[in-house]
């Protein structure tokens, strides 16, 4: 029986891990085809892919960590703005080096997701509106301070950590170790997967599902803060903006996360799904980039396929469905002429 | 020492009212252990409302209750159980999403904590045992439950009563989610229990289960208790007599014998669906009153889809004899003058926050126009205040939301959208499922009127009495095949019936 | 029947008079309409009557005008329970592709016909993916959103697309606009209420099985709704077009949130049922275009506005809905 199992944990291992190989090989094999490059040429190469990677992998969780609720909450793009802003610059006067900015940012990252949560548990309107909402204010606090500079990284002491390959490496193993343990071990993830099934029951069972709400909220905002540090340190440094511009990271991280989700529903993982999901389309990103085409062209050809994954994903039930109906009419029709034989039979025995 | 004939759980003058509904009117119950004591009475008699106190769920207006001798007052139902107090609720109580051990455990998993983590081995183990002490078996603990049917989630959730070991057990209306297996199941917990010296309160509609079951028999009324009756002084008909407060009508059901016309309207012609149906047969005739009966899982709600268009009919037709039209989806059979009454209620017959007006007016859109498409808000509104007034639709305005209305005023209102529209096939799925008595016959007679206007009406119901009192021809089906084809004409003969349900 | 116990009870809190209140019918009708009245009333008095100079209140309808034709088409969708906020981008693509269609006839009907087409068939195929292809609404929106998005840079490229401007302005002031979101919006207003149409579309998004049970044709219905939510798009894409007389690649980017904002502020639930009404999206661009107009006019600094636009909005949608005992939630993929 243990046999068994590891085969069958190996095999789903395999599958999983497979995407993002498949993916670099199709891309190796057209991009080299049609501008000569690679998909990654250099060291350097190596090191803005995991830069992004984690960005993604940080955005994509922590998207989920309200979706996952039916909570789909467009302010995470202006939470992370806060957590950033706000602590990166609260960092940096401390004279704080990269680690500390990561920590700062996540921690105010965090209050700005207890904020929202707890605002959600009391007003109870819809955590769509209420998300828009607070998009709105949260851009607008960043415009507050530092006189609508935002906050820059580039060439400050102690930030070269953060853009570190092993730095990274170490953070996103523990993102995924931390993350799996919430969700799968602990008594937060249990009550959160019954309070996903019904709330009511959960509830009459003594389950707090507001507090869950909140620490759901906090879980989300964290993780945006450490996606945001990240993402910064690549770009060197983060302007405020304003008109709902920070909501779109929501929807450039929505193919790595539901890629992710459907990677993780067969390792049991859904946090090591999300990684290997976000993993799959930044390697996919980059090899589009190295086709030579433009920017907007290179969007076009992403989204295409992130409907048709889309389309694929929904529908697959439909295909089992399909083959069980096509079962079903062979029996049917087979019952039929059983029918029709058994009528004839007393009337040949006339 | 627990002893048979003590008093486990005293209720004193209990009072309780949802606004100007008084659910709960002065009771006063004594429940002894080793006991089983069983509440009977109409729908809104309050019988629900009281173990719903008892166990924690609702809280009282006033009144008091006394557990072993200490003040009762549980604020959640959580609290009760950890003192012993278990509910078996009416509705679905267990979570889907989650599996088996999780549920039987959830609000005990603090106990399976190691450090911060969960051990779901011993969790998985814990809850195998649990099961095998009810006498349950083929349930794995580590599958989500969503893998089970509705009837092993009952029987789940009382394997997670049971797990808390209750001193007092409140049975509420669970044997209607029950098969006859599962129903054997509970029956020999129960006696188990008050064998060990444990209580029940059972409550049910059936009254044949309550007397073959129960040592004593509360009946109830109107939020009041009428009459406390012991086992060896059960009669039937006395019992029934106080639940209603009036003499039984003879004329619950029909009374005539008129015949119907060998017109056919609609057949099912060798229909197979992807459950259930295998090449099925059948033939409605105009003003016939079909129907249709079995066990739970026989597939005559199956049936009942497939006739109006809602399943997936792989092969084989639907017709419509007169004008020779397929039905194949809801919207064919409404616009050929079909109806659909689905016994999920709350789910699929009625928008629930939508006013009755609206929900009335939902099959009268075309009927309702005056000048080309648009229409006329003064026809709608008559549209739907004929059937309020007819069908004496009790409410405080017609714009209320529908979910304010209590179970027999609802269906009345789902009855009313389709009487409006004049619907010449009526399919009835469960039509008087949690509806009480009053609100039952003016049904029937309803039902009736229209068969002698012409209608044709299914009736598919899971209660034989009913199906015999209205029924002109009666079906039997079993594993999804008619098993016996019955007629008015010759009497129903229940021997007869059960054999062809078994 | 009243027990006279109860009624000697103490009187209701004030917590349970304001739920009364809030509970009627007429509440939710009239609450937007009152709010409106109150901005406009609350900055007359700020800005010592220079709020209601006739340049101020034509300024402020002009501005509500796009989001306002587009939040009207919407509540189509909005009514069955679906969320699209991809409209700013289809309204953006259907802009650029009339623009490019004019370029190359010149002609000033042209470029309305096909924007409007344009934007109609757009609309048409995001009902198509979510209804066939049952990709769930919100998906669809996000992915919708970035495709038209693209496709709209594409086209435009690093200029902007130029319309002569002459014919714009006389686009504008000859009134053109103003008849024809009048008209648009009384024929929406029509077909919603006065017509099968609005009543299914409710009925859809209130409970979808019952519905369906009742008859009501599930694709048909949302079908239409999205035809006319299309139609209103287009019509936007021509005022938006007419408004600067050019397209730049950005145009429309966002526009699908406002377009929220505004049905909600106009006391419409974004999950439709059977609340919906076709006016909602409008008078709430309405509310949105006078409130930033007044807040400049008071002085408050524009990066601020929108920090109290997003306050005063959630404070008005958490008066005008009722308070669930449990935590909102829905299924979105």
């Amino acid at each position: 029986m243990k046999k068994n199992k590891i085969i069958s944990t190996a095999l789903s291992a395999a599958k999983a891990i497979s995407i993002p190989i498949i993916i670099w090989v199709i891309f190796e094999i057209l991009d080299r085809a049609v501008t000569g490059l690679g998909v990654i040429n250099t060291v350097a190469d190596v090191k803005t892919l995991l830069r992004n990677l984690i960005t993604s992998y940080a955005f994509a969780m922590a998207i989920n960590a309200n979706l996952s609720g039916g909570r789909m909450d467009l302010s995470i793009g202006g939470q992370m703005y806060v957590g950033v802003i706000f602590g990166g610059t609260l960092a940096l006067n401390l004279g704080w080096g990269g680690i500390g900015i990561l920590l700062c940012a996540m921690f105010i990252g965090g209050l700005c997701g207890l904020l929202i949560g707890e605002l959600f548990i009391h007003i109870r309107i819809l955590p769509m509106v209420l998300g828009l909402g607070m998009t709105l204010v949260f851009e607008c606090i960043c415009f507050a301070i530092n006189n609508q500079q935002g906050v820059t990284f580039f060439g400050k002491a102690g930030t070269e950590i953060l853009s570190s390959v092993s730095f990274i490496i170490i953070v996103a193993l523990l993102l995924l170790a931390v993350t799996t343990f919430l969700f799968q071990y602990s008594s937060y993830g249990y009550k959160l997967r019954a309070i996903q099934g019904s709330q009511k029951l959960a509830s009459d069972a003594g389950i707090n599902i507001f507090s869950n709400c909140v620490f759901c909220y906090i879980i989300a905002g964290v993780l945006a803060g450490c996606a945001g540090v990240f993402e910064t340190a690549y770009k060197g440094g983060l302007t405020p903006v304003l008109g709902m511009g920070s909501s779109g990271v929501v929807f450039t991280n929505m193919f790595p996360m539901m890629l992710g989700i459907w990677i993780g529903s067969f390792i049991n993982n859904t946090s090591l799904g999300i990684l290997v999901g976000s993993l799959s389309i930044r390697i996919l990103i980059i090899g589009l980039s190295r086709l030579g085409l433009g920017t907007s062209t290179q969007n076009l050809l992403l989204f295409s396929m992130f409907l048709v994954f889309m389309i694929i994903n929904t529908n697959k039930s439909k295909i089992a469905y399909r083959r069980a109906r096509k079962k079903r009419i062979a029996l049917a029709k087979k019952t039929r002429a059983d029918m029709a034989a058994l009528e004839e039979m007393p009337a040949l025995q006339n | 020492m627990a002893e048979k004939g003590e008093i486990l759980m005293e209720v004193k003058e209990l009072y309780k009212n949802f606004g100007v509904t008084i659910a709960v009117d002065h009771v006063d119950l004594c429940i002894r252990r080793g006991e089983i004591l069983g509440l009977i009475g109409e729908n809104g008699s309050g019988k629900s409302t009281i173990t719903s106190i008892i166990a924690g769920i609702h809280q009282a207006t006033s009144g008091q209750m006394f557990y072993m001798g200490e003040k009762w007052k549980p604020g959640t139902s959580l609290e009760a159980s950890k003192r012993g107090v278990g509910i078996i609720v009416q509705e679905v109580g267990t979570i889907a999403s989650i599996s088996v051990a999780e549920n039987i455990f959830i609000g005990e998993y603090k106990h399976f904590k190691k450090g911060p983590f969960i051990q779901k081995k011993k969790m998985n183990r814990e809850a195998g045992e649990v099961l095998k002490n009810i006498g349950v078996e083929g349930i794995d603990p580590s599958k989500p439950t969503f893998t089970y049917n509705i009837e092993q989630r009952k029987l789940i959730e009382i394997a997670k009563i049971m797990a808390a070991a209750p001193e007092l057990i409140l049975v509420d209306e669970t044997s209607t989610a029950l098969s006859e297996s599962g129903r054997k199941i509970m029956y020999e917990m129960i006696h188990n229990a008050t064998q060990s010296n444990k209580a029940v309160v059972f409550i049910s509609h059936d009254l044949e289960e309550l007397m073959e079951h129960c040592d004593r028999l509360t009946i109830l009324r109107d939020g009041k208790v009428i009459d406390n009756i012991e086992r060896n002084n059960f009669d039937p008909d006395d019992i029934k007599r106080k639940m209603i407060g009036r003499e039984m009508a003879t004329e619950y059901y029909r009374s005539d014998y008129d015949g119907y016309s060998e017109e056919v309207v609609l057949e099912a012609d060798c229909i197979t669906t992807m459950e259930n149906l295998l090449c099925f047969n059948l033939e409605l005739h105009k003003g016939e009153i079909l129907g249709i009966g079995g066990l739970s899982e026989c597939g005559m709600h199956t049936l009942g889809r497939a006739l109006y268009g809602l399943e997936d009919v792989v092969d084989g037709e639907v017709r419509i004899t007169s004008s020779n039209t397929v039905v194949d989806r809801p919207d064919t059979a409404f616009k050929n003058g079909m109806g659909y009454v689905s016994k999920n209620r709350d789910r699929e017959s009625l928008e629930l926050d939508a006013s009755i007006r609206a929900n009335i007016q939902s099959t009268g859109y075309k009927i309702n126009r005056i000048l080309g498409p648009f229409i006329s808000s003064k026809k709608e509104r008559d549209y739907a205040g004929r059937q309020v007034d007819a069908l004496e639709i009790k409410s405080n305005s017609i714009n209320q939301p529908v979910r304010t209305l209590s179970g027999g005023n609802k269906q009345k209102v789902v009855f009313g959208k389709w009487i409006a529209e004049d619907a010449d096939i009526l399919i009835l799925d469960c039509p008087t499922r949690g509806v009480d008595i009053g609100v039952k016959a003016a049904m029937y007679n309803l039902i009736y009127s229209m068969k002698k206007a012409g209608k044709s009406i299914i009736i598919i119901s899971e209660e034989l009495p009913e199906l015999c009192g209205m029924s002109d021809r009666l079906l039997i089906l079993r594993e999804g095949k008619i098993s016996g084809s019955f007629l008015r004409s010759d009497g129903y003969d229940n021997e007869k019936l059960i054999e062809a349900m078994i | 029947m009243q027990n006279p116990e109860l009624l000697k009870k103490p009187g209701l809190t004030l917590a349970d008079r304001i739920d009364r209140i809030k509970s009627k019918n007429s509440f939710s009708l009239l609450f937007p309409f009152i709010v409106l009245v109150f901005i406009v009333l609350l900055f007359g008095v700020l800005t010592k009557m220079e709020f209601y100079k006739m340049s101020v209140i034509i300024s402020i309808f002009n501005q509500s005008l796009i989001v306002g034709t587009i939040a009207v088409g919407v509540s189509f969708i909005y009514s069955t329970g679906d969320i699209d906020f991809s409209v700013g981008n289809v309204m953006g693509l259907a802009a650029t592709i009339g623009a490019l269609s004019y370029q190359f006839t010149n002609n000033m009907v042209v470029l309305i016909m096909v924007t409007v087409a344009v934007g109609t068939l757009l609309m048409l195929f995001n009902c198509t993916l979510s209804l066939i292809f049952n990709v769930k609404s919100a998906m669809v929106a996000i992915i919708a959103m970035i495709l038209y998005g693209a496709i709209t840079t594409e086209l435009v490229g690093v200029d902007t697309l130029k319309v002569d401007y002459i014919l714009c302005r006389a686009l504008e002031s000859d009134g053109f606009r103003y008849v024809s979101f009048i008209l648009y919006f009384v024929i929406a207003v029509v077909i919603f209420h006065y017509t099968a149409i609005g009543r299914k579309l409710r009925f859809i998004g209130g409970n979808e099985e019952c519905a369906k049970q009742s008859g009501i044709s599930f694709r048909k219905s949302k079908y239409i709704g999205f035809l006319i939510a299309g139609i209103g798009v287009g019509l936007a894409g021509v005022f938006q077009i007419a408004r600067s007389g050019s397209v730049t690649s950005s145009v429309g980017s966002g526009m699908g949130m406002d377009v929220m904002l505004a049905t909600v502020l106009g006391g419409m639930s974004i999950f439709g049922g059977a609340k919906s009404n076709a006016y909602s999206g409008f008078l709430g661009a309405l509310t949105v275009s006078a409130l930033n107009k007044g807040l400049l006019m008071v002085g408050i600094s524009a990066s601020i506005i929108q920090g109290v636009r997003g306050l005063i909005f959630l404070l008005l949608v958490f008066l005008n809905s009722e308070r669930p005992s449990t935590l909102p939630s829905r299924q979105q993929f």
